[in-house]
């Protein structure tokens, strides 16, 4: 019933890198895209000249897969693509790559993600023509959208929060309580952009967004690049650094659309409900076994709720879970140990799997949580997302 | 071309045309199946629910409820920024149980909002060519 394990550990971590987080980087998304995938490339030991195949994943913000490739100069490559798609492909891309080498297409793939999302070209601000020409026209689902004014995610999540709010009685506190744990763990990170700690005062004090979401209930926008190598296992055992393997992956949710949420059933069951059995018993492994988890935070709310709904917690019960300490570096599943996207950065989410990387490796300095063997990362968190399972 | 008009409008193509015809009418008019009986918003060429794909547009009653809202503060769109607070929100219409559609509440304090605040469609030009389908609290009158 959760299909084959075919997929299951063929392809391993084996190189990280990522450039500096900043609000403006002063270079090229290019020039990010670059720097961080040959670290990443070096990380695993290998030379470009090993790299088979090239994946990222944008919204027209990222570098091309054509551009990258070729100033790195790579020799043969079987399996390359540009994905066009926000938060829900971080952990979907990376989970092509895994599926080019399960198939043996690949040996080595590269995966990247840059972008100078403040200092460029910044997610939210819909790039609508008008002026001279008149007002702008939307085309295609947002038609039924922007023009009242719906501009964005953090709407989107905010009619989501809501809805949250008025079944469970979820509140701002409970959101606020998310932000303040995962600013705690920036503290820890000296990569992080926001690294001093707040209390559930500052959150409170801090304006509206789009109300019930505050402004520190956002991520940060960043201007960065990371990337990872991903290695077919048999290739990734004799590399610098302990392999860290995919156990099993999803993309999915209740109806491949994360937009519009028109004709979404219910807006407190989200792409966890629908993903998460599957993609735990394809790794063979049950929810309390993960040890760390590096959940897509873009706004604290989606925290919340996918904990709920991949099961850490009961149902409606995720706020109080987190005031609890529930997702602390000492609770019942660490969240967001780098800060998340909340403190860390955005980098559309694939910081945060390289933060679980290095929780797995052992190597994440002062935020080793002790003993990690298996993490679970996501993206995106509405009605459709992506997760991968990780261990050592 | 009303010059006013700076904010975005909606660029109708072949499945969503009737809807806005119907809004320029004064209309709040749905898709529903030939089949099923289904109401089907967003627009599409076959019923969600029985994959007919004889839809007609229909007039429904412009009542319904909020579902969920959110009260926007930061407005970064053409023409919304001077315009905030306004609030955003899925009004269940009800015709069906979960037939939602999007839109702003206007005339009505945010903060007296609640799940199942009951409202009622109105039209507001946005320029020469469109009307857009807005909810006001019921019994405001049209
Ligand atoms: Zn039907």
């Amino acid at each position: 019933m959760n299909g084959e394990d075919l997929a299951r550990d063929k392809a391993a971590v084996t190189g990280v890198g990522c450039t500096g987080f900043s609000r403006d980087s002063g270079v090229s998304v290019d020039a990010l895209a670059l720097q961080a995938s040959l670290l990443a490339i070096r990380d695993a030991g290998l030379e470009p000249s090993d790299i088979d195949g090239v994946l990222t994943y944008g919204v027209g913000d990222a570098a091309a897969v054509r551009d990258i490739s070729q100033a790195l100069g790579l020799e043969s490559v079987n399996w390359y693509c540009d994905v066009f798609g926000g938060g829900s492909y971080s952990c979907a891309t990376v989970a092509q790559a895994a599926m080019a080498i399960a198939t043996g297409l690949c040996r080595h793939v590269l995966v990247y993600r840059a972008l100078n999302g403040r200092s460029g070209r910044r997610l939210g601000r819909t790039a609508l023509g008008g002026g001279d020409a008149g007002p702008p026209r939307v085309p295609g689902p947002g038609q039924f959208s922007v023009p009242f004014g719906m501009s964005g995610p953090v709407q989107q999540y905010g009619l989501l929060a809501r809805r949250h709010m008025i079944e469970f009685g979820t509140t701002t506190e409970h959101f606020g309580q998310v932000a303040v744990t995962l600013r705690g763990n920036a503290v820890l990170n000296p990569r992080a952009i926001m690294r001093d700690p707040i209390t559930l005062e500052d959150h409170q004090a801090s304006r509206w967004i789009a109300e019930p979401l505050r402004l520190l209930d956002c991520c940060q926008e960043t201007d960065a690049g990371c990337a990872i190598v991903l290695s077919r296992a048999d290739a990734a055992r004799d590399r610098p650094h302990p392999p860290v393997y995919l156990s099993s992956f999803a993309l999915g949710g209740s109806g491949p659309a994360s937009q519009p949420l028109d004709k979404y059933p219910d807006f407190t069951r989200l792409f966890p409900a629908h993903i998460g059995p599957g993609l735990f018993g394809r790794a063979g492994l049950s929810v309390s076994d993960i040890d760390v988890a590096a959940l897509y935070d873009a706004f604290t709310f989606l925290v919340i709720a996918q904990l709920e709904d991949f099961g850490f917690c009961g149902k409606g019960e995720g706020g109080p879970f987190v005031a609890g300490g529930g997702i602390a570096r000492e609770g019942a599943i660490p969240v967001g140990t780098n800060g998340g996207l909340l403190s860390e950065g955005y980098v559309h989410g694939l910081n945060n799997l390289l933060e679980a990387v290095e929780q797995l490796r052992g190597n994440a300095g002062e935020r080793q949580i002790e003993g990690a063997e298996t993490a679970l990362a996501t993206g995106w968190g509405a009605n459709v997302g992506s997760a991968l399972v990780l261990r050592r | 071309m009303t010059v006013d008009y700076v904010k975005p409008i909606p660029e109708p193509n072949r499945d969503s045309r009737g809807f806005w015809e119907g809004c320029r009418a004064r209309e709040l008019r749905i898709l529903r199946c030939r089949e099923c009986g289904t109401y089907v918003h967003q627009p599409a060429p076959l019923c969600h629910a029985c994959n007919a794909s004889e839809l007609d547009w229909q007039r429904v009653s412009g009542r319904g409820r909020v579902y969920s809202w959110v009260v926007v503060h930061h407005g970064t769109l053409p023409g919304f920024s001077r315009e905030t607070p306004y609030v955003v929100a899925f009004i269940e219409l009800a015709e069906q149980p979960g037939l939602r559609i999007l839109s702003n509440v206007i005339d009505c304090d945010p903060s007296e909002l609640c799940d199942g605040f009951e409202v009622s469609v109105t039209f507001v030009d946005a320029g020469d060519e469109v009307s857009l389908p807005v909810f006001r609290p019921a019994g405001a009158g049209e």
